[in-house]
């Protein structure tokens, strides 16, 4: 019999306690079971929150906390594939605004949210071997968990592969996300009307090659995730343009909808002090608002890393009423390593 | 990393109010050392100013038509028919974040822009209400830099884009002229399609695409067997109708609208293309 052109793993990862990673319910799940290698080309991502959009609602990623809280580890052998938890919503840029951002349906409807991670290069997975996938629910946000249905999450993970044609190669392609996660800010003791400043500078470990070989980047993400103590919705006193800002708003859910391209600045430099990101610019300008990436195709040379310089306000209302958010940017690449390198332990 | 090779974002912002034509500072929109760079993309995002949108502009919506811009590589290589409205310049990718007054101009090949020619960048506000408020307009280049001793290339591919915006909705007397969707170049033009948008004035979202419009390419053979409805021509996922052939200078796209308006609303079209151009002839 043929081998099929395509083949599909997936698991789901059940009750994903507030702070806590599963690994996948089926354990053997995403190990190659066939008795040929395979080519992986994406994994998709879904999650539900269990709550209906009447109470928060959807699991939207795309500028709510969901973007944030939803993250995975992935290892392949003994090499890490991501740094350490990466939020789902980094790993790739927005292919689906319909799903990745979706629009409620009906009461008490409850909306799975979807991601997929693409790779820059097919991972080879030879027979027998596992891609390690484990999924974390991470909620550090002072608002209360159980407002989001961060409590318990269940999340599925599917993994798109094909056989791989040929003899095993001696080097293959190892997809990497490195990220940087900002802090949480906005709120405190604010004025009314006063847009306090903040500013924060990612670690040389954050945009970072941790490996000994060059990495070819292939772009940057960002997600800035936004919400709020307040219900409604928020009108900024600098721009009159209305927010909704949280569960129970009429309009968004609460979902960062373009207030970071204009609340939100950000220079970027290589190590070396090279300006990649010369002025400040609003990351409206920066990370295009269509898909929340910067197709960038570079390398970056073994230990390099890049340094970025955010300066942010979040808007408050003439009622003292805010915004809390937090900037996150991922960088997503591929480098090379030899097959038995990278499986041994 | 080596700066050549190094991806590179430049950016500028101004302040425009309606009728108002201002250049984008070009000193930050090149890099500081005399090194050649490619552009893949131009981004543009305007924001409402200080006190708001200007009236019955309904917020960041509606300046999707209303700001136009022009470019050029030097003094002397248009990328653009004089000002274009920006939502013409490429073809929608998500028109849902478009809400957000967001444009992505994504080149179809990179853009080689030399040392010693900057690319400038003006900008107008065409809107039809009278107002006084202000509108934030960002514009950034992405790109790479190259090695100073990069050879420039032979030739090198430039967009082109030129558009007609009806400014009003008298329709049977605002149809776009021989000298709107044509090629004023000395050169020909290669065309890839063409755009079409309908501006809503009320800033609601995109216009009633439901009037028909009828196309024909250059020596007048029907693009469209008749009239068909906009939207059918330029579906809203896209806004783009395929066309793949060559420009001669002085050839023109005609089109005609064959349904009234209601009062709100502002057709406009474009096509986009590039052409070769010796930076040094």
């Amino acid at each position: 019999m043929p081998a099929p052109s395509s083949i599909v793993f997936a698991s789901a990862f059940t009750g994903i306690k507030n702070g806590q990673s599963n690994m996948p319910d089926d354990s053997d799940a995403f190990t190659n079971r066939y008795p040929f290698d395979l080519l992986v080309d994406e994994l998709r991502f879904s999650w539900t929150s269990g709550i209906n959009y009447t109470q928060f609602a959807l699991a939207n990623p795309q500028g709510t906390l969901w973007g944030d809280v939803v993250r995975c580890r992935l290892k392949f052998g003994r090499v890490g594939l991501t740094d350490g938890f990466v939020p789902v919503s980094l790993l790739a840029p927005v292919r689906d605004w319909a799903f990745q951002a979706p629009e409620p349906l009906t009461a008490a409807t409850e909306l799975p949210s979807s991601w997929v991670w693409r790779f820059p290069k097919p991972l080879y997975l030879p027979a027998g071997q596992k891609l390690l996938i484990e999924m974390g629910n991470f909620n550090d946000w002072t608002l209360p968990a159980s407002n989001f249905g961060f409590a318990t999450l269940t999340a599925r993970v599917s993994m798109q592969c094909r056989p791989s044609q040929g003899p095993a190669p001696s080097m293959i392609d190892l997809p990497y996300a490195a990220k940087f996660l900002g802090q949480i800010w906005g709120g405190g003791s604010v004025q009314p009307g006063q847009e306090p400043s903040t500013s924060e500078i990612s670690t040389p470990t954050d945009l970072y090659n941790p490996f000994s070989v060059p990495m070819q980047v292939e772009r940057f993400t960002l997600n800035t995730l936004a919400s709020s103590p307040f219900t409604g919705l928020l009108t900024p006193i600098v721009d009159g343009l209305e927010q909704s800002v949280v569960a129970g708003g009429t309009d968004r859910f609460g979902m960062n909808w373009g207030l970071d391209r204009r609340y939100v600045t950000a220079r970027m430099v290589t190590a070396d002090g090279f300006p990649v990101i010369r002025d400040y610019v609003p990351v409206g300008s920066v990370f295009s608002a269509n898909d929340r990436s910067w197709l960038v195709n570079v390398p970056l040379d073994a230990n390099d890393y890049f340094i970025l310089d955010l300066v942010e306000q979040m808007p408050v209302n003439d009622n003292g009423n805010y915004f809390l958010a937090r900037v996150n940017m991922g960088m997503i690449g591929c480098w090379q390593a030899q097959l038995a390198a990278a499986l041994s332990v | 990393m080596k700066p050549a090779g190094a991806p590179i974002l430049l950016s500028d912002s101004l302040t425009i109010t309606r009728g108002r034509q201002k250049r984008f500072n070009v000193s930050n929109l090149r890099p500081r050392t005399r090194v050649p760079f490619l552009i893949d993309s131009v981004r543009i995002q305007a924001v409402a100013g200080e006190g708001g949108a200007p009236a019955g502009a309904g917020g960041d919506l509606s300046f999707r038509g209303l700001i136009a811009l022009s470019f050029n590589l030097g003094e002397r290589v248009p990328l653009t028919n004089g000002f274009v409205p920006q939502w013409l310049l490429s073809p929608a990718r998500q028109a849902t974040v478009e809400f957000g007054g967001f444009v992505h101009w994504v080149f179809s090949r990179p853009l080689y822009v030399p040392s010693t020619m900057p690319l400038f960048a003006d900008v107008i506000l065409n809107a039809n209400y009278a107002s006084a408020a202000s509108i934030t307009v960002n514009i950034a280049y992405a790109g790479r830099i190259l090695d100073r001793d990069t050879k420039a290339p032979v030739t090198v591919d430039v967009p082109f884009v030129s558009g007609w915006d009806s400014t009003s909705n008298l329709v049977g007397q605002q149809n776009p002229g021989n000298n709107d969707l044509w090629n004023p170049l000395q050169t020909p033009v290669c065309v890839q399609g063409l755009v079409g948008r309908i501006q809503a004035l009320n800033g609601s979202a995109d216009g009633d695409d439901t009037t028909t419009v009828q196309l024909w390419s250059p020596g007048g053979t029907e693009i469209t067997r008749g009239p068909v409805q906009w939207r059918d021509a330029f579906p809203r996922l896209t806004t783009m109708l395929p066309w793949s052939g060559v420009l001669q200078p002085g050839d023109y796209f005609q089109a005609r609208l064959q349904t009234a308006l209601s009062a709100a609303y502002r057709p406009m079209l474009s096509y986009v293309g590039y052409r070769p151009v010796v930076l040094g002839g």
